[in-house]
């Protein structure tokens, strides 16, 4: 049984992560090479040198950490062929 | 989810490691056979990478970049919205979480770190496919 609150969750999350797509070009120039958090829709944008740093200051926000879209957004744009 | 690529998101369940509900970014992978996860994404998850990869690989994924390890987790619930909301939940027996070769540098590190999450054959093979305008959809 799948809770109502874990679907809001995804919901939220997917709001972040279409979000963070869509604005990766804009981050890529103010934070490159950084871990960065997308939460509440875009309005709160945390980032950090590091995986492990994003993930700690994540912890001591006030935001809903699980529902945040997290990427690496690094200085270069990579073409993916997977 | 409309990008350059092809992103899903999905609510991530492994009960025996206490993860209850976490969503995860998966890229669409037509080219890969199992589900992947990256050790960013294991960490975020809260799985101790270190102790997951003191044992001995399970697979050896190969790419156009390189080759990787992969270590399993078992028994994965991964649950999807669908266009109505609609909970649509996929068991899997495995998932792999890629252990990537140490960076030769600092650009390759950068290069590695972009490297999604993928959802792979395992998966997709249940659905048929329908694109349009730039989305795909997966229908059963």
């Amino acid at each position: 049984m799948i809770e109502r609150a874990d679907l809001d969750k995804l919901n939220e999350y997917t709001v972040n992560t279409q979000w963070l797509l869509e604005n990766m070009d804009k981050l890529r120039e103010k934070l490159p090479d950084r871990y960065v958090a997308v939460c509440e829709g875009g309005k709160r944008v945390l980032d950090a040198p590091s995986m492990d740093e994003l993930l700690e200051k994540l912890t001591k926000s006030t935001v809903h950490a699980e529902s945040c879209a997290i990427d690496f957004v690094s200085r270069e744009v990579y073409a993916l062929i997977v | 989810m409309k990008g350059q690529h092809i992103f899903v998101t999905a609510l991530f369940y492994c009960d025996h490691l206490g993860i209850s509900g976490i969503p995860v970014k998966f890229l669409v992978d037509t080219g890969n056979i199992h589900t992947t996860l990256t050790e960013a994404t294991a960490k975020r998850l809260g799985i101790d990478t270190a102790k997951l990869f003191s044992g001995k690989p399970q697979l050896r994924i190969s790419g156009v970049g390189g080759s990787a390890e992969g270590y399993t987790l078992a028994n994965i619930r991964l649950v999807f919205s669908d266009s109505d909301g609609t909970p649509v939940e996929e068991k899997l027996q495995v998932v792999f979480v890629m252990k990537l070769p140490k960076p030769r540098d600092e650009n390759e590190r950068k290069a590695m770190e972009v490297i999604p999450d993928l959802i792979g054959l395992d998966v997709i093979r249940r659905y048929s496919f329908r694109f349009e305008k730039n989305l795909m959809y997966l229908e059963k």
